[in-house]
């Protein structure tokens, strides 16, 4: 799985500069895996949670310092997390492509449809509450939502200069397949081997 | 007990999806055979005015009911959804003789709900014959959405604090477009709705071209799946 995510980012050709930064040993003391350097990742680093949308400073800054950490030092990045194998080199130069589109864009981030029409389950009572929903509106009527996940081509100026812009480019649904247990694998094997 | 299905020709997010062959067979083939593979429901009905799903129907051996063109779009004007009703109900007491005890409403989108998880909103909707009119199937949906702003393009965090994983969100849940009502209860007002928890993929919501690749992936492993029923939610 690792090693298609990092075909995935070498293909798209947009990126001089790749590593592998983990906090798994035996991949740290390897050196290098699939002709890619690995790269401790820093013990502030380990229990944080990427999140394309986070935009709070001190989020921001975290991850700008995460990346000089590990000898990342250019100014645009690319996080792209090992859990999201199906995002293709092509939708990774897009999503650099949106940044260059976009001057006031400080992240591109891949995002699919989600279906309307949801609600949260009340604590400890017997009832559902709407929370994106107009009873007896046809769904297709409710606002379009979107679901994201921690990937994305981020420029580290742009973040930190102004109140950031997060972009959107909608990609087909499939890319955004999260491995997250085995059987998840089945499904991206797949997928992997279909046109979507 | 009577399943009604509703389907037309065209298609706003995917054009003639209903005819769309998946695994060698049409979308609506897929709906009527859940129906037909439950173990309580005596009579479906297919509403459709488009000739090539009535035919899809008659093969399949279910009531075809004729739907008017002027009641194919929703807020067409010519109607209310009270004359739908009206006439699908007049329909089917023609067939039958009476509308059913019991109705199953089913959105053909729903080609991956197992018979058995149906079987089970039935069991549970007796099981709670002194409370509920009708059982809703609800399925799991992931945190971690957001909204596109129409003005700056800019995504906008919904259910979605960066501070969190996905997984320590709060639960959100998504209606799947079946339900199990008990006709006379679900006008009487002492009787509520209880909701009946589907695995994540049985609520698959065929509606793209997007969905083709994960609706023929569990399609294929259906065959020898073990059988995996969900819960009553509450």
């Amino acid at each position: 799985v690792l090693e298609t995510v990092v075909e995935n980012v070498q293909n798209s050709k947009v990126v001089d500069d790749i590593a592998i930064v983990t906090d798994d040993e035996e991949l740290i003391s390897r050196g290098n895996y699939s002709g890619v350097g690995v790269r401790a990742c820093p013990d502030n680093m380990r229990s944080y949670t990427f999140n394309s949308l986070g935009i709070e400073t001190y989020r921001i800054c975290m991850e700008r310092d995460f990346l000089n950490a590990v000898g990342l030092k250019g100014n645009v990045s690319v996080i792209a997390p090992w859990t999201l194998p199906l995002v293709s080199p092509r939708t990774i130069e897009r999503l650099y492509h949106v940044l260059l589109e976009d001057p006031l864009a400080g992240r591109a981030v891949p995002i699919v449809k989600v279906d309307p029409q949801l609600y949260m389950r009340c604590p400890d009572q017997d009832a559902f509450f709407p929370v994106w929903v107009h009873k007896g509106m046809d769904r297709q009527r409710i606002p379009q939502l979107y679901r994201c996940r921690p990937f994305y081509v981020a420029h580290m100026d742009r973040l930190t200069r102004s109140l950031p812009k997060i972009a959107g480019l909608q990609v087909p649904k499939a890319e955004l397949t999260t491995i997250s247990k085995p059987d998840d694998l089945e499904l991206a094997t797949f997928l992997m081997g279909r046109k979507w | 007990v009577v399943a009604t299905l509703i389907a037309r020709g065209g298609g706003s997010t995917f054009y003639r999806k209903n005819t769309f062959p998946l695994l060698g067979k049409p979308v609506i083939l897929h709906a009527i055979e859940i129906l037909q593979a439950t173990s309580f429901i005596t009579d479906i009905f297919l509403w459709t005015e488009d000739e090539e799903i009535k035919s899809i129907g008659e093969n399949a051996g279910v009531n075809v009911l004729e739907r008017p063109k002027a009641m194919v779009h929703y807020a067409s004007g010519f109607h209310t959804l009270e004359d739908w009703y009206h006439n699908r109900a007049s329909q089917i007491h023609a067939h039958i003789g009476q509308l059913g005890e019991f109705e199953v409403g089913y959105n053909c989108n729903n080609i991956l709900v197992r018979p058995q998880s149906l079987d089970a909103m039935y069991e549970h909707l007796k099981d709670n014959a002194d409370k509920a009119c009708r059982i809703q199937a609800v399925v799991r949906v992931e945190a971690g959405l957001c909204l596109e702003n129409s003005k700056t393009h800019g995504l906008f965090p919904f259910w979605n604090d960066p501070e969190r994983p996905e997984e320590a969100h709060p639960p959100l849940y998504r209606m799947v477009g079946v339900t199990v009502n008990d006709r006379v209860k679900c006008s009487d007002s002492r009787y509520k709705t209880l909701y009946y928890e589907i695995p994540r993929e049985e609520g698959l919501d065929f509606q793209h071209e997007d969905d083709v690749a994960l609706a023929e992936f569990y399609l294929g492993k259906r065959v020898n799946a073990p059988l995996q029923r969900g819960a009553p939610c509450v």
